[in-house]
């Protein structure tokens, strides 16, 4: 026998057994993934807290930071509390890859939760994905996220090609004699022009006038003097709510008729208001819910939503991100203690469909296809009255 | 669409024209290129905005007092914490510290207010009115016949008061302005204040035309180039340049490309600078050597 410290005494044999024990003991997986300890998962977020779009990107992080809160509240997930850390990206590409560098080398996070504006996940995600990191997007609408398929990104959002089939159904069912699209000369408006040259041409339909408007214009007064000039019959519109406000106020001004139809970009409050008053023109902008935000599908979410910022009222956005950030937290508990990416992308993968009363379609991934959401609807305001189209636009 | 896109230009050159006029106001009297002058225009837009539209305020009182705080604001932040510590500071040190100024103030209001747009009403009706061929809102006849009105009273400003023409001495030579009894330091604060004002009146017209947000101040960018197309330093420069930006921008977007629209405006700059280096209406600077 061997006397050790203080005349504790331990026989050689067992003292070989714990060592080969601890040795050869399995050590969880998760002990060893970046960002998971045994009572934190860390989570990172870039989005535009400011900058052009900061009117989503907040919407998007105080949802995500909400139901966080709920499930921390409610003992976390498999016992881990998550701490989101979030990154404001300005709206700028090059913010973006800053974000998700320091989430990544500084914060060391698990994985990271993507912005919603296109021009910067189009630069941020990228850097994500070469660190064999997840990039899980409740916000993003490129269609570049998933398409090509990517084993690492994840878009819980309505691609714009998928605004782009509401946009054109509705615009072909005007029978239009002339489209005219007017764009942000960016890559939002590159990517949402593509989707509806592509979408048109499955109709047979054609852009007729094509035009671009810089974000922070001062003036749409040129190009809808074009439209008018040329007889546009219809006027699909890809970008932000700021200029879309001097395109409205123009097409009002100029006594344009053609209705405007706009992608998910121009679906915001502040525009709704400007159409249901000022500037009544007929307007239409994608909607990615299975109702308006007034009826019954969205009664959780307003009554969770109105609780926690009861002066700031809801997009649509902030409902569809809701229902996101549900699956997000549903996979990420059915994937289990044992947390590493691989045991992530397989639980989204092959988790059942997801329901939310919030979207039309049940959400769900696939082996092939990282894509949750399928199909949109459409907010549409005529003589100053809101109409919603659902079913009838799919 | 002529007249249109003219018209359109017009009323945008007016809001670039006051922004400017501020900013050469500024910088005659201090000689400080100011780039805080979005931020002046953006607060001003947010002043209206809450006391027309949040405290619901009549809006005759909601622009007063929306000018009267511009004015303060000239006068405590610009002139008081900003300008007069770094009077005798290289113009390096001062153009910094104003940019660091227009980050607080990007900072402030975004606390304040938070960082989503907001639609301002009109305190005009929208409904267009058609003269011929031409359509226009009641708020870009405002918006024209205000900036008419500022630039005249300016004018009468310089020419038959004192302190306007204790601006146009100190401006010339400060020196001799203060040799001469001009308190320069009042000069001062008088440029601070009225520039800040007639910024703070650009996010007032600029508010109702598109959406209310912290950054909406980017477009006084635009009133930079109009100042250096007109001449710098020239009032009068400052209005020529800022309309006629307005203009050739809006003729670039309706004649040649919408997407050209920028690269128009600044090759019609370098056009200008190259063929006169001082700008339309700007002065040689001669220097005794």
């Amino acid at each position: 026998m061997k006397t050790l410290l203080h005349g504790t005494t331990v026989s050689f044999a067992a003292a070989v057994a714990c060592a080969a024990g601890l040795l050869l003991a399995p050590i969880p997986a998760s002990a060893q993934v970046q960002g998971v300890t045994k009572d934190t998962i860390k989570i990172g977020m870039h989005n535009s807290l400011t900058g052009p779009i900061a009117v989503f990107g907040l919407t998007y992080e105080r949802v995500a930071r909400m139901l966080i809160d709920k499930a921390n509240a409610q003992g976390g997930i498999n016992g881990r509390k998550i701490e989101l850390i979030t990154e404001d990206d300005r709206g700028d590409p090059g913010g973006g890859v800053a974000a998700v560098t320091k989430l990544i080398d500084r914060d060391k996070v698990f994985l990271v939760l993507g912005g919603a504006y296109t021009p910067v996940t189009l630069a941020a995600f990228p850097r994500v994905v070469e660190r064999d990191l997840i990039y899980w997007s409740p916000a993003s609408s490129t269609p570049a996220l998933t398409k090509p398929f990517k084993k690492l990104t994840f878009q819980a959002q309505l691609p714009l090609d998928d605004h782009a089939l509401a946009v054109v159904n509705l615009a072909a069912s005007m029978k239009p004699k002339k489209i005219g699209f007017i764009g942000e000369n960016n890559e939002y408006g590159k990517v949402t022009h593509d989707a509806a040259v592509e979408a048109l041409e499955k109709k047979r339909l054609k852009i007729e006038v094509d035009e671009s408007i810089e974000p922070n214009a001062s003036s749409a007064a040129a190009q809808i003097s074009k439209f008018k000039a040329a007889g546009v019959d219809v006027i699909i519109h890809g970008g932000t709510p700021r200029a879309l406000a001097f395109i409205i106020r123009e097409i009002y001004k100029q006594g344009v008729k053609a209705p405007l139809i706009s992608f998910g970009g121009g679906s915001s409050a502040s525009i709704f208001e400007l159409v249901e008053g000022e500037a009544p023109i007929e307007y239409y902008a994608v909607s990615p819910l299975a109702c308006q935000l007034t009826d019954p599908c969205a009664a959780e979410f307003n009554k969770a939503w109105k609780e926690k910022f009861p002066n700031d009222p809801p997009l649509v956005w902030t409902a569809q991100g809701y229902a996101a950030m549900q699956m997000f937290l549903e996979g990420l508990r059915r994937a289990g203690p044992d947390l590493t990416s691989a045991k992530v992308i397989e639980t989204f993968e092959t988790m059942p469909e997801f329901k939310s009363p919030l979207i039309p379609y049940p959400m769900k991934f696939s082996a092939t296809n990282h894509r949750g959401i399928h199909g949109g609807y459409l907010d549409g305001f005529k003589n100053g009255k809101h109409h919603f189209f659902g079913d009838e636009i799919k | 669409m002529l007249s249109s896109v003219l018209v359109n230009g017009v009323v945008v050159g007016c809001i670039y024209a006051l922004v400017a006029v501020g900013f050469t106001m500024i910088y005659n009297a201090t000689e400080t290129v100011n780039f805080a002058v979005g931020e002046s225009l953006m607060v001003g837009a947010y002043l209206l905005l809450t006391f027309d539209k949040f405290l619901g305020w009549s809006y005759p009182l909601a622009l007063l007092t929306t000018l009267a705080m511009a004015g303060l604001i000239g006068f405590v932040v610009f002139d008081r914490l900003v300008s007069r510590p770094l009077m005798t500071a290289s113009m390096l040190s001062r153009v910094i510290a104003l940019m660091g100024l227009a980050s607080v103030m990007k900072g402030t209001v975004r606390l304040i207010w938070g960082a989503d747009a907001i639609h301002m009403s009109s305190p005009f009706s929208t409904k267009p009115i058609v003269v011929g061929p031409v359509e226009i809102s009641q708020q870009e006849i405002a918006i024209v016949v205000v900036t008419i009105s500022v630039i005249a009273l300016l004018y009468l400003f310089f020419q038959h008061t004192r302190i306007g023409m204790a601006m146009r001495a100190t401006s010339q030579n400060r020196r001799a302005a203060s040799l001469m009894g001009i308190s320069v330091t009042g000069v001062f604060a008088a440029a601070w204040i009225i520039g800040t004002m007639l910024s703070a009146l650009g996010g007032v017209f600029l508010g109702p035309l598109l959406l209310v947000d912290p950054d909406m101040g980017s477009i006084a960018f635009k009133s930079f180039t109009a100042v250096v197309l007109g001449g710098f330093g020239s009032l009068p420069g400052a209005v020529v340049g800022g309309i006629l930006l307005g203009v050739v921008e809006n003729l670039a977007g309706g004649y040649i490309r919408s997407d050209l629209q920028i690269a128009v405006t600044f090759i019609l700059l370098i056009a200008v600078l190259a063929i006169k280096p001082t700008g339309l209406l700007g002065k040689p600077l001669a220097k005794r050597v």
